[in-house]
């Protein structure tokens, strides 16, 4: 879970930094200029912008004019600086309109719902499918040309979009617990809407206004272009291109200064909208970005370790670091066929990024890199190629994933899915498949199959959809099936079922590797387990002698803290929380926690020990530790 | 026994799902919480317990049924939702939606009072759910989940209520941080006595942390009861099937447990549920013709309720399904 966030923070991080930024904060200045512009028009424009100068038409950039003349030698540069006016406050005049009724309305339709929402949503999308034109049109023809009215109605037709951006924003801030706190602490409607809808709505409606009004100024161009609205000698950027578009053939400067401003213009407004969205991106990320400490862990000696001969998978000393901060370090594992070996630990243990290392799912171009050894099968397969990679995994590894409903392609039926990675196996010829399906869906303890094939992924239960992936998994007939907490989203019974069929797959003979949380899961499943905390295995050994004896203080914090039918009272919780990966202390990661803590825990990496044999230990006071234990 | 604070009534809900189909969610649920206890509601998803919580909290319409809180109608005949301000308070599962992450956690604490002597309260919660009395003015952003859990139970303690709903509440949490809220929440119903309606699917936490249990089932109560005789000698194959389905961490013990719960798996091609029968008897070990036919009430056995054609023969061992 918490490996997808650092890939995708990290990857987006260094991009919004590196280009729009700056583009960004230049647009912004543009338009700020523009509008001083607009404001001081009166004392920066040279001239008047309607005084004609019948000597000098059509002249092109000089020291006297700027810019140059036009048709009747009138000012081109004044002309451009007065009807900055008209394009600015036109602009304003349809965006305020368009975010103050899609704005509101939206806030309020998504915040109320129900037949409300349907029915101003219904609304809105007739205003929209209106054509504006024509409306603009007639609202010209019968308000004798008014530039205002004109502007306010395009800014009625426009606010459906705005409508449903706020609209769709609100929605998913009332599903919010803030939001049903609130109610159920009786705060008034209104009240939540305006505290803590309205934020949350603000920031996509502000970026879609800045869009709108770029898409605006196009609008308006063309209606002064037509002769509408701002009507001839009174200067505007449209009836300016429709001047020079007249005495194109005479002086083709004229339609550069005028069609230049307003290209120019219109991409500021779009660029704005993307700086202040990729803005809001950053600072929901910047909470999570944090500096790591420089630090050296190349040196940490570890005893022998247990012998890896026979293993089906190995993983030796894997280290895996997201933007140079280290998630996990030197993991070692062994896999034996037909044994099913638990990864336990809590989020933030590093279980899910050990296995996602194993199976090739670190972005490197995220950020991600990965060292040490993995063998599978024999074979060395850290520094293949991604298709060497896959190719040797195909037919030997299968993957079952934490969400099943997630898993499955909502617009294809079971059997249809299960048969394209049934495709994918040479032994199998095409008359074949339909067998196949029914086969691996008989398998996972799937009683109809035939009934089950056909359905689509809705209307199959989440027990049943976590059986589908588990089929998906066997189709490559892999040796090795790793599950990333498969029964987590499960309700317990379906658990239990799903762990019936994990042990049914390894009594024929499949190696399984599973990561869980739940210590349950993996004293029901598991013949060896390996506890992660931190980053790091803290404990190896088989599940019995683990989980009943276990050696490290936070895998015995973590055993007493699981509350269970048989105790009373209250399980004992281990004080603190995990750190996360830039927090890690410098000697044993536990240190901060741990009841036994010495002043030599803290003064290096802590190595690896086994205390009896197949039993690995990080703990320099294990000894101490398990007296302890016995003492009791 | 103590005073009743909230007292549910024959509530029934339901949702609509498609044009024509209903589908109910609760039926004919009564609960009573005493004041200073903690009941849990358990049940797998689809068993109405959140539904329960939602009628509860007035976030529901309930189409059937009273609900009162402290002698205040919120539900049902006179209802007035608003007498029953401040009384109730929830914390729900998902500490990341829990608190705005525009505001400081103090304004969200202090969200649910008026007036002032704001700060002052603030910072007592904070100490007592466990946080820097100076955290106040900082963001959301800046707490772990557990963290933030713990601001949620301060935000619920705010106008101190008599009843808390706790809506899956540790349920999303990492066990030892689990551990940790589970240890707060009882350290502070011990000092202010407040009655907890605790709404989870995990066995192993009602067993360690509720002091009665109602058992929901497709939106029934199923089995009601004292902890201890509930999860220790269930009285209805549903809660028997729920408790032996949670693993436990000891492999020897979960062999056996295994080896019980698949020998009591009912025979395959049970007939279907049918509307005038018990909901549970197509997935019974001991269902009869009778459970087809026939929907059990709840009634009393013993200390407890139970809704099982054969209660009394589990209660007294003769059909003991060991």
């Amino acid at each position: 879970m918490s490996v997808e966030l650092v890939v995708t923070d990290i990857g987006r991080g260094g991009k919004s930094a590196g280009t729009s930024g700056w583009l960004g904060r230049i647009a912004m200045g543009l338009l700020f200029v523009l509008c001083a512009v607009a404001v001081l028009a009166p004392v920066l424009a040279p001239y008047d912008p309607l005084r004609q100068d019948l000597m000098a038409v059509l002249q092109g950039p000089s020291w006297a004019h700027l810019l140059g003349t036009d048709q009747i030698g009138r000012d081109v540069l004044s002309r451009l600086i007065w009807g900055s006016r008209v394009a600015l406050v036109g602009v304003a005049e349809v965006v305020v309109t368009a975010t103050l009724i899609g704005g509101i309305l939206g806030l309020a339709a998504g915040y109320v719902g129900g037949w409300k929402e349907g029915i101003l949503s219904r609304v809105f999308d007739i205003i929209q499918a209106i054509p504006a034109v024509v409306v603009l049109l007639m609202v010209f023809s019968l308000s004798s040309n008014n530039n205002d009215i004109g502007m306010v109605t395009l800014g009625i037709m426009m606010s459906p979009t705005i409508y449903r951006v706020a609209r769709s924003a609100a929605v998913a801030e009332r599903q919010q617990d803030f939001v049903r706190s609130a109610r159920i602490s009786g705060v008034l409607s209104p009240l939540i809407a305006l505290r803590h809808v309205m934020p949350g709505v603000l920031s996509p409606v502000v970026i879609n206004a800045s869009v709108l009004g770029g898409i605006t100024l196009g609008i308006q161009a063309g209606i002064n272009y037509m002769g509408l609205g701002v009507t001839p000698p009174t200067p505007s950027w449209g009836g300016m291109v429709s001047e020079a578009q007249a005495n194109l053939q005479r002086q083709p400067w004229l339609l550069a200064t005028s069609g230049l401003l307003l290209a120019l213009t219109i991409a500021v407004f779009v660029i704005i909208g993307d700086h202040l969205q990729d803005r809001a991106h950053a600072g929901r990320r910047r909470s999570k970005q944090r500096s790591a400490p420089d630090r050296d862990r190349s040196a940490v000696v570890s005893e022998p370790l247990p012998s890896s001969d026979g293993a089906i998978v190995t993983l030796d000393d894997v280290c895996v670091r997201f933007g140079g901060i280290a998630v996990v370090e030197h993991v070692h594992l062994d896999l034996m066929p037909g044994r099913a070996l638990g990864l336990m630990g809590e989020s933030g243990s590093g279980k899910t990024v050990s296995i996602g290392a194993l199976l090739g799912l670190i972005d490197e171009e995220a950020g991600g890199a990965v060292s040490g050894s993995i063998v599978l099968n024999g074979q060395e397969i850290s520094g293949l190629s991604e298709e060497k990679r896959r190719a040797l995994m195909r037919g030997l590894v299968g993957y079952v994933p934490q969400e099943p409903m997630v898993s499955l392609d909502p617009c294809f039926t079971v059997g249809r899915q299960l048969e394209e990675f049934i495709a994918l196996d040479k032994t199998v010829p095409p008359s074949g498949r339909r067998a196949r399906v029914q086969e691996l869906l008989g398998l996972v303890g799937i009683s109809e199959p035939e009934r089950v094939a056909q359905q689509y992924p809705h209307q199959i239960s989440g027990g049943m959809a976590q059986r589908v992936c588990i089929a998906i998994a066997l189709a490559g007939r892999p040796d090795v099936l790793i599950a990333d907490e498969p029964t987590t989203a499960l309700d317990v019974s379906v658990q239990a079922e799903i762990l019936d069929v994990l042990r049914g797959l390894q009594g024929l003979g499949l190696a399984i590797m599973i990561v869980s949380h739940d210590p349950g899961v993996i004293a029901d499943l598991c013949d060896d387990v390996a506890v992660m905390y931190a980053g790091e295995v803290v404990e190896l050994g088989s599940t019995v002698d683990v989980l009943t004896c276990p050696k490290h203080p936070y895998t015995r914090g973590l055993i007493a803290a699981n509350p269970t039918m048989q105790s009373d009272g209250l399980p004992q919780p281990i004080a603190g929380t995990v750190p996360a990966p830039v927090d890690w202390p410098e000697g044993c990661h536990f240190a901060d926690r741990c009841p036994l803590v010495m002043d030599e825990c803290r003064a290096g990496p802590v190595p690896a020990s086994q205390v009896e044999t197949g039993r690995l230990t990080r703990c320099i006071r294990v000894k101490d530790s398990t007296m302890q234990e016995e003492d009791k | 026994m103590s005073e009743v604070v909230l007292k549910v009534r024959s509530v029934d809900v339901t949702f609509r799902a498609g044009a024509r189909r209903h589908v109910a969610a609760l039926r004919d649920v009564d609960v009573d919480l005493y004041r200073g206890e903690t009941l849990a509601i358990v049940g797998e998803s689809g068993s109405g317990k959140s539904t329960l919580a939602g009628a509860i909290l007035g976030l529901t319409r309930v189409e059937k049924g009273s609900i009162s809180i402290l002698g205040h109608t919120v539900v049902g005949q006179g209802a007035r939702r608003r007498s029953a301000r401040g009384l109730i308070q929830a914390v729900f599962q998902d500490p990341y939606s829990a608190l705005d992450p525009r505001w400081s956690i103090e304004r969200s604490i202090a969200e649910p009072g008026r007036g002032d002597a704001r700060e002052a309260r603030v910072r007592e919660l904070l100490v007592r759910v466990g946080l820097d009395p100076d955290a106040g003015d900082r963001r959301p952003t800046e707490f772990s989940g557990g963290q933030r859990q713990r601001v949620g139970i301060g935000r619920a303690l705010y106008l101190a209520p008599p009843i808390v709903v706790c809506d899956e509440a540790v349920s999303a949490l990492d066990v030892s941080v689990q551990a940790q809220v589970l240890l707060l929440l009882s350290e502070l119903q011990r000092e202010l006595g407040t009655s907890y309606l605790f709404i989870t699917h995990n066995m192993n936490v009602v067993a360690s942390f509720a002091s009665r249990v109602v058992v929901l089932y497709r939106g029934r109560v199923v089995e009601t009861g004292p902890v201890r005789g509930v999860c220790h000698s269930p009285l209805h194959p549903y809660t028997r099937m729920l408790i032996d389905s949670v693993p436990v961490a000891d492999p020897d013990a979960q062999r056996e447990r295994r080896k019980r719960r698949l020998d009591q798996r009912p025979a395959p091609g049970q007939g279907a549920e049918t509307d005038a029968g018990c909901a549970f008897a197509p997935r019974c070990p001991l269902a009869t013709d009778r459970c087809a036919g026939e929907r059990p009430s709840l009634r009393t056995v013993g200390d407890r309720q139970v809704a099982c054609h054969y209660g009394e023969e589990i209660a007294d061992g003769a059909a003991l399904v060991e």
